[in-house]
């Protein structure tokens, strides 16, 4: 692979590349400092805001994952702005774009057996993979801020480049919430292509003792799909800090441990993508 | 004695640490062999077909990514006794 | 219970989803469809124009092999035309020729024969003119008249016997 950066482009990383340095050794010298049980105290905590309307669980928000979210939704919006106009006869980038949705759009196309819901599927499907690797890629890969809080949900230290950025895939809330929306948007699939006889019909197969059977299974989809997602995510992300931490803060164990994440992260999005589109297709068929 | 932890304290201590310990323990039984199972099914089919590689090691590395799903769920499970409860 | 905690946060992070898939839908998914479609389309086509294009080749094929076997059996028949043309000039020349060789031996043969009696007249002249020599000789001689004739009877069968 050959790389063809600008001068601007090379200036930039140059500079981002020795502020992670210093930074990198003034968390070596402060950070390592603390022992493990202080520096592991928080970290199954999360940043939670209490919203001054709604009440129960509807109050709390946690801000980091959606700013986060926003973050790569606007990573996103912006490389898929460049590619607005398409050309007919594509240059490199251009190709390397189509042929990863023509690789969706295959994947959708050999599983969906109704012809109607092919174009649906592949742009959730696109969106989930693409959303969820950049999400990955963020949380395994790339050195960032990450905000501790305690038990309460209060913000307690901010620390730079000691641990990666907080992904929003390892916040159980997008993943289930995602995991539940593929979850129903496959039984209205099922719904509008069978009619609502036949697609009733289908929890009272073989017989209809076996319905609760059919609830369960159909209920444990979106949870192992959301948990799988999620502990994939949050255990990289906390093996990455284990590393850091035992590494000192110092930066080179976390950029090879950055392959790992890339590697996990990306497959653990294409296994999200996949099942989405097999729970989509299985409810149609 | 009078800082330190009571015994009971102690007890839920080593009861989280034995249990987080035998949890991720276990839990890494179940995927390995599944995932030993899988590399070796795609291994023999590569050695038929050779030119079917890189379908079988992308349809390889999804089926271990969904083997390792349960040991996934054993690690979140630990992180949860250590951390949280 | 912050790490496993459902909460406001998943329906925010669902519409930002839906959002997103809005934005992508708008900005990649359509106008990449439609590209794809046209390419298509523009494959479909030039793949069909690519395919009449070889019919015409084809049938062009055809009527230049239609042409070459035309052209062929014509050179054969001319061939042959020419060859027997040749076996005629040929046979025509040999029969002139043996009847040149006839005519020339006849002529030959004539001459020989016509040659053969003028020497046969020559000679019977000269045997005349010699008998008559003789005879003048022999009268002029001291033979008489009975030798004179048995002389000359004797020659001249002689020279009839020749």
């Amino acid at each position: 692979m050959k790389l063809s950066l600008d001068r601007k482009t090379k200036v930039l990383l140059v500079v981002f590349l020795l502020i992670y340095i210093v930074v990198g050794v003034l968390n070596a010298i402060y950070l390592s400092k603390q022992s493990m049980g202080e520096a592991f105290k928080n970290v199954a905590n999360r940043w939670v805001v209490k919203l001054p309307f709604g009440k129960g669980i509807f109050s709390r928000i946690n801000p980091l994952t959606i700013f986060m979210t926003w973050a790569v939704m606007l990573v996103v919006i912006l490389i898929a702005y460049r590619f607005k106009n398409p050309k007919l006869i594509p240059d490199r980038k251009q190709s390397a774009l189509e042929s990863l949705m023509e690789f969706v759009y295959q994947m959708v196309e050999d599983a969906i057996p109704d012809q109607r819901f092919v174009r649906p599927t592949f742009y959730i499907a696109c969106t989930l993979f693409v959303f969820i690797v950049f999400c990955n890629i963020l949380g395994g890969a790339i050195p960032g801020v990450s905000i501790e809080a305690n038990a309460q949900g209060n913000i307690e230290k901010i620390h730079l480049f000691s641990d990666t950025w907080f992904s929003p895939t390892a916040d159980i809330n997008t993943n289930a919430f995602l995991a539940v929306f593929v979850f129903l948007i496959s039984q209205v699939f099922a719904i509008k292509s069978k009619g609502f006889k036949a697609w009733a019909k289908t929890w009272f197969e073989p017989i209809p003792f076996m319905f609760p059977m059919n609830v369960i299974g159909e209920l444990s989809k979106p949870i192992s799909h959301s948990l799988r997602l999620f502990g994939n995510i949050a255990g990289g992300a906390l093996l990455t800090y284990l590393l850091a931490y035992m590494a000192k803060y110092l930066f080179l164990p976390v950029i090879l441990w950055g392959f790992f994440g890339l590697f996990v992260g990306v497959i653990q999005a294409l296994v999200f993508t996949v099942l989405a589109i097999a729970y989509i297709s299985s409810a149609l068929s | 004695m009078e800082n330190g932890p009571t015994l009971a304290e102690a007890l839920i201590q080593m009861g989280k640490f034995i249990g987080a310990g035998i949890c991720m323990g276990a839990g890494a039984i179940g995927p390995g062999v599944g995932e030993g199972h899988v590399g070796d099914g795609a291994m023999q089919a590569m050695a038929r077909q050779p030119e079917l590689i890189g379908t079988l090691t992308t349809r390889m590395l999804l089926s271990q990514a969904v083997c390792e799903t349960t040991g996934l769920y054993s690690l979140l499970i630990s992180i949860l006794i250590l951390f949280v409860l | 219970m912050g790490f496993v905690e459902l909460n406001l946060t998943g329906i925010v992070q669902l519409l930002n989803f839906f959002i997103l898939l809005f934005a992508l839908y708008k900005l990649l998914y359509k106008p990449f469809t439609q590209i794809m479609d046209k390419r298509r389309e523009k494959v479909e086509s030039e793949l069909a124009q690519a395919e009449k294009e070889r019919k015409a080749a084809q049938e062009m094929k055809k009527e230049a092999e239609q042409i070459l076997t035309n052209a062929r059996q014509v050179a054969e028949k001319i061939v042959s035309d020419a060859k027997q043309r040749s076996d005629e000039l040929i046979a025509q020349a040999k029969n002139q020729a043996r009847e040149e060789a006839d005519r020339i031996m006849n002529s030959a043969r004539a001459e020989i024969e016509r040659e053969k009696q003028q020497a046969l007249d020559d000679v019977e002249k000269k045997a005349g003119e010699i008998a008559v020599t003789l005879a003048m000789k022999i009268l002029q001689g001291v033979l008489d008249e009975k030798a004179k004739r048995e002389y000359l009877v004797n020659i001249l069968k002689k020279g009839q016997s020749e």
